[in-house]
C-alpha cells in the first residue's frame, strides 16, 4: 500500500502549459442526452469519460502489470484530458465514447447497445478502479481487438491488491457532499487464497445544484484461489447502486429569468419539501468467475465467464388532457408572449418572484389528481366493466431500460524467444435489455389508462389510441407497465490475434480481428397504431465485419522515440440506431451498413530525466454511420425521430505534452491540444413519429458537410506548476483554457426544406445555417496534500483539491440546439445550456495499513 | 481467518452508521386543499347576476350541474357546457380537456369570472382543477326536443342541449362536409325543417367529423343550442347523435332503388324553383345554383334550366337521375336547347359508383351525345337514342345513374342558359 500513497495524487503532478492559440474546431458529436431522448436531462456523474475518471475518483495510477515507458498512463497530455479538461467535456481527439473499450478482467463494459460504458456502473470504488492501464489512440492490447480511442483496462482479481486496509472520508460540494469507503484485502495467503472487499457510499441530500440528491452505494468482493503454479481461480463481484435527482438543461431566458446558470427546473416544493421529477437509478452489477492457467513459461491462457443485470431507469412527469407540468415549457415563458405585452410582464414577474412558477408545482398535481373523477368504460377491454375512480392527470413514470447479459472469452499470449509476443482470442456476449414504461407515483390519483393522447385526438377509431390492443382501455396502476414494452436483442462474437516484435532499435505490432454482430427487437405490446409491426420479433440484422491496426516506434536513441500508427476496420452500427422508432414497432432502417473506421496518428517522444515530452499528429474519419437522435415535440404529443445514415466524420489535430522538472522539488507542466472535427458527408434523413405511421420525411438530403462536431472544446491547453516537498507534502496550481467551443448542427436546420422560400440575400438564410460558437473557457484550479506515517507504519493522508478557483459561473460546457426549430423563428426553439460549476472542492482523509 | 473478516463486516456496520444523514427520497403526500361549498346557486340564479359588465367572483360560491358537451371531439376549444334543471351555461376553461360529457361536477365560483360573448353569457377564467369538483360521471341529460321555430323565436335555449327532429340540411348544402377540415376552417351548413324553418350548425374544421359529409337524409339531430351576434347556431356535440337517414320532406337526394326506366318531362317542375324530383339529385358541386323548372310555351312545355346569368360565381350544377339496373340494352335519349349562347354549357355523365354522398368522387364518364350547342339557335334538339352499354363494363349487372352536368361561371361570362326535356333512360 505504501507505494500506492506515493502516487497518491501523482496524476495531479501534471502541470500544464496553456498556449493561448486560438486555432480551429472543436470536437466530437451530440450530447448523449440529444440521442437518449431525454433532451434536457446531463449527469456530471453519469456521463461517460472517455477514459477519465471524474475528478474525485482521481487516485494514482499505480502499481500496473504492464509497463509500457510509452503507455499513456503516464503521458501527460492524457492525464490532464482526463482530469482537467473532462469538466469542459473534452473527448480525446474529439472521438465519442464508443470508440474506446474499457474493461474488467478482460470483459468489455461497453453497453451492447450504445458501445459506450458508463463509468456510473463502478463507481466509487476507487481503490479497486486505480489499478488501471490507459491507452489511447491505436495501441496493442493482449485482451481484445480495441478501436481508435484506445483503452481502459481494469484488474479487480483478489491476488492483485496487497494485504492491506483503507478508511477513507471525503467531502465535497459536487454532485454529492459526502464519501465514505473502506477496503480490506488479504494479499495471497498461505493455503492459496486470496480476499479482498471494498465498499462505499457517496451521497448528498442537495449537490451542487438545487433539487439533486445523490445516493450511491458500491461494492465489491473477490476471492480467487490459486491452486499451483499453473492454476487460479477468480471471481469477482462488482456493482453500485446509484440513485440521484437529475439536472435539465433549459434555455438562457430561463436562466437569466431564474437569475442562475444553475437553475434546474425538475424540482419542485412538495409539501415544503424539494423534490425532484427526474430521478435516476441504476444498478447493474457484474460477476466475473475467471480461470488463470499457466500453461508454461510462455504460455498463458485465461478464460472468463462473466454474468451481468439489473435495473436501469430513470423518471418523469407524464400527463394527460392538462397543460405541460415542466415549468420550463416554452409557451411559459416571457418570450411566448407578444414583445411589450401584460402577458410578458406577467410572466417575467411571476418567474423572477414566483419559486412555484419556475419550479415543478407537486401540490398542484396531487390536488387536481384527487378531484378528478373519471369513469372507463368497457375497462381492460371486459365489455361493460366501468372502473370509476380518480383518474390521474399527472404522474411520475420511470423509463426502464434492465438488462441480462452474459458471455465470457478465452484469451492467450505466447511469448515466442525474447523478442516476440503472440496473443489473440475469442470473445462472445448475449444481450438482452427490458424496455419499457412504469407508473411509479400516481401523485394521489387512483389509476391511469393506457392510451395515447394524441391519436385519441386525432382518430374517430378508439383502437387507434390503443397502446396494447390486448388490453383495450387498460387500467393501470403503480408498479404496472404500460406505454411501450419491448425487448432489444445483441449477440455479438470476436476473434482477434496479435503479434508484437522487438527488433532493438525497431518493434512493431500488428492485430487484425473478425466478429458478428446480430440484432434484433421483440415487442411485447401490440400497439393499435402499428398492429403489424409492433408485435413479436423483428427481422434479425446480422453484420460482419473484420479489420486491422498496426504500429511501431522507432528509438533514435534512449531519449528520443518516433511512433506511428494506423487501422483499418470496419464495424457494425451501434442498436439503439438501427430502429425508426424502437419504441412502437419493429421497422428498421432501410440501407443499414457497416461503418468504416480508418485512422492514424505519428508521435515524436522525449524521455530526457528533466523533460518528458510527446507531440502527436493525428488523423480518423468514421464514415457511414447510422445515428438517431430523439425529442419529443409537443405538437404531436410525442417523440420524434431523426435517423440519419451516409454520416461521416472526420477527425484531425495535434496533441502536445511537456513535463520539465525545474529542480527536485518543482515540477512544471504543458499541455495543448488543437483538432478539427467536423461532418464530412451529406447524410440522408428519415423522420418517424413514435405515434403515427406515416413517416414525416424520407431521405431527406441533409447538407452537413463541413459542420463542426459539437459538444466538446476543440482547442484546449493547460499549464501547471507542482511543488513537492521531501517532507511528504504538496501543492499545484493548473491553469487552463478551452476554445474552439461549438454546438452540435441540428441537422434538419441545414437542409433544403430549412431554408425553402428564404433567399440567399435574407438574413434568415445565415441564421437558420450558420452554426453557433461558444464562448471560450477558462478556469484555475489548485491542490494540495500531506502525507503522515505513524510509529506503527501506518498511514494518513490528507489531501486537498479546488477547481475553479475564479468561480467562473459562465462557461457553458453543455448544450444543443434544440432539434424542434422554426425556420422562419429561429430564436423561438433557441439552444438549451449546462454550466460547469462555479468553485467546488474535493477534501479527503484517508487512513491505511 | 475470521478475524480477518471480522474487520470488514465492522466495518461496513460503521459505515451504515456514521451515515448521519439519510438522503429523502419519499416524500409525504400534501395534505388536502379542501375547496369550501359556500353559498349554492342555480345555473339560472347564477346568470341573473350578470346585468351588463364582467362579474368576477370573489366569495364562496357553487354551482352544480351535469356536463353536457366536452372538447375531446375538437368541435370547441377549451369550453364545455354545463346545464342544471334551470338552464346551461358554457364554461371557458384555462386549459384544454378534464372535462368529459356525463361529468357531475361542482363548479367553485371563486376566481371565475362571468360574462357576456356574442350574446351568449358565459363563465370565464375557470381552472379544470381548481374550480371543479366532480362529484359523479356518465350521468346523462336528456334533450330537450324543440322546433327550430322555438329556437329561433327565444334565448332560453342557449347553452342547453336540445335535440330536433325531422330536419335535413338543405339542398344546396348536400354534398357538402361540415367543415373544411383541410383548412382547418369552421363552416356554417343550414337545416331545414319541411317547413322551411331553418337553422345554421356551425363545425369547426378541428372536429373529427368535419371531414366527412352531410347527411343527405331528414331525421334528428342533437346539439347545443348558441347564438352568435343574434345569429342562431347550433354546436354538434356528438357525430353519433346525427341520426338523418329517413327519406327527406320533397324525397330529393336519397338515392331510391334501381329501377328499369325512367321517363320524365318535367311537367311537376315549378316555374323558377329548384327542382325536387322523387329519387332525382338536384345538387351543386361548386356554386349554389341548381337546376330549375321553366315554364316553357312551345311544344316541349315545362322543362328545367340551368344558368350561370346573374350569377358572380362559378356552378357546377349536377342533376343526377335515379339509380337504373343494367340490363346490357340500356340506352338514353332526352331534348335539349340553349338560350343567350356565349359557351359549351353541358355535359352528360353516366356513373357505375355513385352512391348518394360521393358526388366530387365517384367515376364519371362523360357520354357523347348529339346537344344543344352554338349552332342550335332556339330549337330543341333531340339526342336520338344513345346506347350505353358501350360505357359499362362487358357483362355488368349492376346498376347506373346519368348526370347532366351544367358548368358556367357568371363571374368570367360564362353564362348559356340550358335546358332539358324528355330525359328517357331504359
Amino acid at each position: 500500500m505504501t507505494k500506492t500513497l506515493a502516487f497518491h495524487f501523482g496524476n495531479w503532478a501534471f502541470l500544464s502549459l496553456f498556449l493561448f492559440i486560438s486555432v480551429s474546431y472543436s470536437a466530437q458529436i451530440v450530447p448523449d442526452s440529444v440521442k437518449l431522448g431525454i433532451e434536457d436531462s446531463l449527469s456530471q456523474e453519469g456521463k461517460i469519460p472517455v477514459f477519465n475518471q471524474s475528478e474525485e475518483d482521481g487516485d494514482d495510477g499505480g502499481s500496473q502489470d504492464i509497463a509500457g515507458l510509452l503507455q499513456s498512463s503516464r503521458d501527460v497530455f492524457t492525464a490532464t484530458a482526463g482530469f482537467t479538461f473532462g469538466v469542459a467535456r473534452y473527448r480525446i481527439r474529439g472521438l465519442d465514447a464508443e470508440n474506446t473499450a474499457v474493461l474488467i478482467n478482460g470483459i468489455a463494459m461497453n453497453d451492447l447497445e450504445s458501445g459506450r460504458a458508463s463509468w456510473s456502473g463502478w463507481g466509487g470504488l476507487n481503490d479497486v478502479t486505480r489499478f488501471m492501464v490507459n491507452q489511447t489512440g491505436i495501441a496493442a492490447s493482449r485482451e481484445m481487438f480495441t478501436g481508435i480511442g484506445g483503452y481502459t483496462s481494469i484488474s479487480a482479481r483478489a491476488s492483485q491488491f496487497k494485504k492491506s486496509t483503507r478508511f477513507s472520508y471525503s467531502a465535497s460540494n459536487r454532485n454529492y457532499r459526502n464519501r465514505i469507503m473502506f477496503t480490506h484485502s488479504t494479499g495471497l495467503l498461505k493455503n492459496g487464497w486470496s480476499f479482498s472487499v471494498s465498499a462505499s457510499r457517496r451521497w448528498a441530500q442537495e449537490g451542487y445544484i438545487d433539487g439533486t440528491f445523490f445516493d450511491a452505494w458500491s461494492y465489491f468482493g473477490a476471492a480467487e484461489k490459486k491452486f499451483n503454479d499453473k492454476h487460479s481461480l477468480s471471481l469477482s463481484v462488482i456493482g453500485t447502486s446509484q440513485v440521484q435527482g437529475m439536472v435539465g438543461m433549459v434555455v438562457q431566458e430561463a436562466y437569466d429569468l431564474a437569475g442562475s446558470n444553475y437553475y434546474n427546473p425538475l424540482w419542485g416544493y412538495q409539501n415544503g419539501e424539494k423534490r425532484n421529477s427526474r430521478v435516476r437509478n441504476v444498478h447493474k452489477p457484474t460477476a466475473f468467475l475467471t480461470h488463470y492457467f499457466k500453461a508454461n513459461k510462455s504460455l498463458n491462457l485465461r478464460t472468463t465467464l462473466y454474468m451481468s443485470g439489473g435495473r436501469g431507469g430513470t423518471t418523469r412527469l407524464n400527463w394527460y388532457e392538462t397543460n405541460n407540468p415542466n415549468p420550463n415549457y416554452y409557451k411559459y415563458l416571457p418570450s411566448y408572449q407578444d414583445p411589450g405585452s401584460d402577458l410578458e410582464a406577467q410572466a417575467i414577474n411571476s418567474w423572477q418572484n414566483d419559486v412555484n412558477t419556475r419550479q415543478v408545482r407537486w401540490d398542484d398535481f396531487y390536488n387536481a389528481n384527487r378531484i378528478n373523477l373519471y369513469t372507463v368504460s368497457n375497462a381492460n377491454g371486459i365489455a361493460g366493466n366501468d372502473i370509476t375512480g380518480m383518474r390521474s392527470k399527472y404522474i411520475i413514470e420511470e423509463q426502464r431500460n434492465d438488462h441480462i447479459q452474459y458471455g465470457g472469452n478465452i484469451n492467450f499470449d505466447k511469448k515466442i524467444g525474447e523478442k516476440v509476443f503472440l496473443s489473440g482470442g475469442y470473445n462472445v456476449h448475449f444481450h438482452n435489455s427490458h424496455n419499457y414504461r412504469q407508473i411509479v407515483d400516481l401523485l394521489g390519483g387512483e389509476f391511469w389508462v393506457d392510451v395515447d393522447q394524441f391519436a385519441e385526438q386525432l382518430f374517430i377509431d378508439p383502437n387507434l389510441a390503443q397502446n396494447n390492443v390486448a388490453i383495450p382501455n387498460h387500467v393501470v396502476k403503480e408498479g404496472d407497465i404500460y406505454g411501450y414494452d419491448y425487448n432489444n436483442h445483441v449477440q455479438n462474437q470476436n476473434l482477434f490475434g496479435q503479434i508484437e516484435q522487438d527488433l532493438g532499435k525497431f518493434s512493431y505490432f500488428v492485430a487484425a480481428n473478425l466478429s458478428t454482430s446480430s440484432y434484433w427487437r421483440t415487442g411485447n405490446m401490440q400497439n393499435g397504431r402499428f398492429l403489424d409491426n409492433s408485435f413479436g420479433d423483428s427481422e434479425k440484422i446480422n453484420f460482419f465485419n473484420g479489420g486491422g491496426k498496426f504500429g511501431m516506434t522507432y528509438k533514435i536513441n534512449g531519449r528520443h522515440y518516433l511512433t506511428a500508427n494506423g487501422a483499418y476496420f470496419t464495424r457494425a452500427p451501434e442498436m439503439r440506431n438501427l430502429y425508426i422508432s424502437p419504441r412502437t414497432r419493429n421497422d428498421v432502417v432501410s440501407n443499414v451498413a457497416n461503418e468504416v473506421v480508418r485512422s492514424g496518428d505519428l508521435s515524436y517522444f522525449i524521455r530526457h530525466p528533466f523533460v518528458k515530452m510527446r507531440i502527436t499528429g493525428y488523423y480518423s474519419e468514421v464514415l457511414n454511420q447510422t445515428q438517431m437522435r430523439i425529442f419529443y415535440h409537443d405538437e404531436y404529443n410525442s417523440f420524434v425521430n431523426y435517423l440519419m445514415t451516409g454520416v461521416n466524420n472526420l477527425y484531425t489535430g495535434v496533441e502536445f505534452g511537456a513535463e520539465f522538472k525545474l529542480s527536485s522539488t518543482l515540477q512544471a507542466t504543458a499541455v495543448f491540444g488543437n483538432g478539427q472535427a467536423i461532418y464530412n458527408s451529406r447524410p440522408l434523413a428519415t423522420i418517424s413519429v413514435d405515434n403515427t405511421s406515416e413517416l414525416v420525411a424520407e431521405n431527406r438530403t441533409v447538407y452537413l458537410k463541413n459542420y463542426k462536431v459539437g459538444g466538446t472544446p476543440q482547442t484546449v491547453g493547460s499549464i501547471g506548476l507542482k511543488y513537492s516537498s521531501p517532507k511528504f507534502w504538496f501543492i499545484g496550481v493548473n491553469a487552463n483554457y478551452f476554445g474552439n467551443i461549438y454546438l452540435d448542427p441540428n441537422p434538419d436546420r441545414r437542409t433544403a426544406e430549412a431554408v425553402n422560400g428564404i433567399v440567399v440575400t435574407d438574413p434568415q438564410w445565415n441564421e437558420i445555417l450558420d452554426q453557433t460558437k461558444l464562448p471560450n473557457g477558462f478556469t484555475i484550479d489548485a491542490y494540495a496534500g500531506k502525507s503522515y506515517r505513524t510509529k506503527k507504519g501506518h498511514f494518513l493522508n490528507i489531501n486537498f483539491s479546488a477547481s475553479n478557483i475564479l468561480n467562473n459561473k459562465k462557461f457553458i460546457v453543455g448544450g444543443f440546439e434544440q432539434l424542434r426549430y422554426l425556420p422562419n423563428n429561429i430564436s423561438k426553439f433557441p439552444p438549451q445550456y449546462s454550466y460547469m460549476f462555479g468553485f467546488n472542492f474535493f477534501a479527503q482523509v484517508s487512513y491505511s495499513f | 481467518m475470521l478475524k480477518r473478516f471480522l474487520v470488514p463486516v465492522l466495518s461496513i456496520a460503521f459505515l451504515a452508521a456514521v451515515e448521519t444523514s439519510c438522503v429523502k427520497r419519499k416524500f409525504d403526500e400534501p395534505p388536502v386543499n379542501e375547496i369550501p361549498v359556500g353559498n349554492v346557486k342555480t345555473i339560472a340564479q347564477m346568470k341573473d347576476t350578470f346585468t351588463s359588465n364582467p362579474i368576477k367572483f370573489t366569495s364562496d360560491i357553487s354551482v352544480y350541474g351535469v356536463v353536457t358537451m366536452d372538447d375531446r371531439d375538437g368541435n370547441i376549444y377549451k369550453n364545455a357546457y354545463i346545464q342544471d334543471g334551470t338552464g346551461g351555461i358554457v364554461i371557458r376553461t384555462l386549459s384544454s380537456g378534464g372535462l368529459y360529457e356525463g361529468d357531475s361536477v361542482r363548479l367553485y365560483l371563486k376566481g371565475t369570472v362571468l360574462s357576456m360573448y356574442g350574446g351568449v353569457l358565459q363563465l370565464d377564467s375557470v381552472n379544470v382543477e381548481k374550480n371543479i369538483i366532480k362529484q359523479a360521471t356518465k350521468k346523462t341529460v336528456t334533450p330537450e326536443v324543440v322546433t327550430i321555430s322555438q329556437l329561433n323565436n327565444s334565448s332560453n335555449y342557449n347553452s342547453k342541449l336540445i335535440k330536433l327532429e325531422n330536419v335535413e340540411f338543405v339542398a344546396s348544402d348536400l354534398n357538402k362536409t361540415w367543415a373544411d377540415a383541410v383548412g382547418l376552417s369552421s363552416a356554417n351548413r343550414t337545416l331545414t325543417d319541411c317547413d322551411g324553418n331553418t337553422i345554421i350548425v356551425r363545425s369547426s374544421g378541428y372536429a373529427k367529423y368535419a371531414g366527412n359529409v352531410l347527411p343527405s337524409g331528414n331525421g334528428s339531430i342533437v346539439a347545443i343550442a348558441s347564438e352568435y351576434n343574434g345569429t342562431k347556431q347550433l354546436y354538434l356535440r356528438e357525430y353519433s347523435e346525427v341520426n338523418m337517414t329517413g327519406t327527406r320532406c320533397t324525397g330529393v337526394a336519397t338515392l331510391c332503388d334501381p329501377v328499369a326506366s325512367v321517363s320524365e318531362n318535367f311537367t311537376t317542375a315549378s316555374n323558377n324553383v329548384d327542382l325536387q324530383l322523387s329519387c332525382w339529385a338536384n345538387i351543386a358541386s361548386i356554386g349554389s345554383r341548381l337546376w330549375r323548372g321553366r315554364s316553357g310555351t312551345d311544344a316541349n312545355g315545362t322543362h328545367i334550366q340551368a344558368t350561370a346569368f346573374g350569377s358572380s360565381e362559378q356552378s357546377k350544377t349536377f342533376l343526377i337521375s335515379p339509380v337504373i339496373a343494367a340490363t346490357g340494352t340500356n340506352s338514353l335519349s332526352f331534348d335539349s336547347q340553349v338560350s343567350f349562347y356565349t359557351h359549351e354549357a353541358m355535359t352528360v355523365y353516366i356513373s357505375m359508383n355513385y352512391d348518394g354522398t360521393n358526388l366530387t368522387t365517384a367515376t364519371w364518364i362523360p357520354v357523347s351525345a348529339t346537344i344543344a350547342g352554338s349552332s342550335s339557335g332556339s330549337s330543341w334538339v333531340n339526342s336520338g337514342v344513345l346506347p350505353l352499354f358501350g360505357y359499362m363494363p362487358q357483362g355488368y349487372t349492376g346498376s347506373f345513374v346519368i348526370a347532366f352536368v351544367y358548368e358556367g361561371n357568371g363571374a368570367t361570362g360564362q353564362t348559356t342558359s340550358f335546358r332539358l326535356d324528355n330525359i328517357n333512360i331504359n
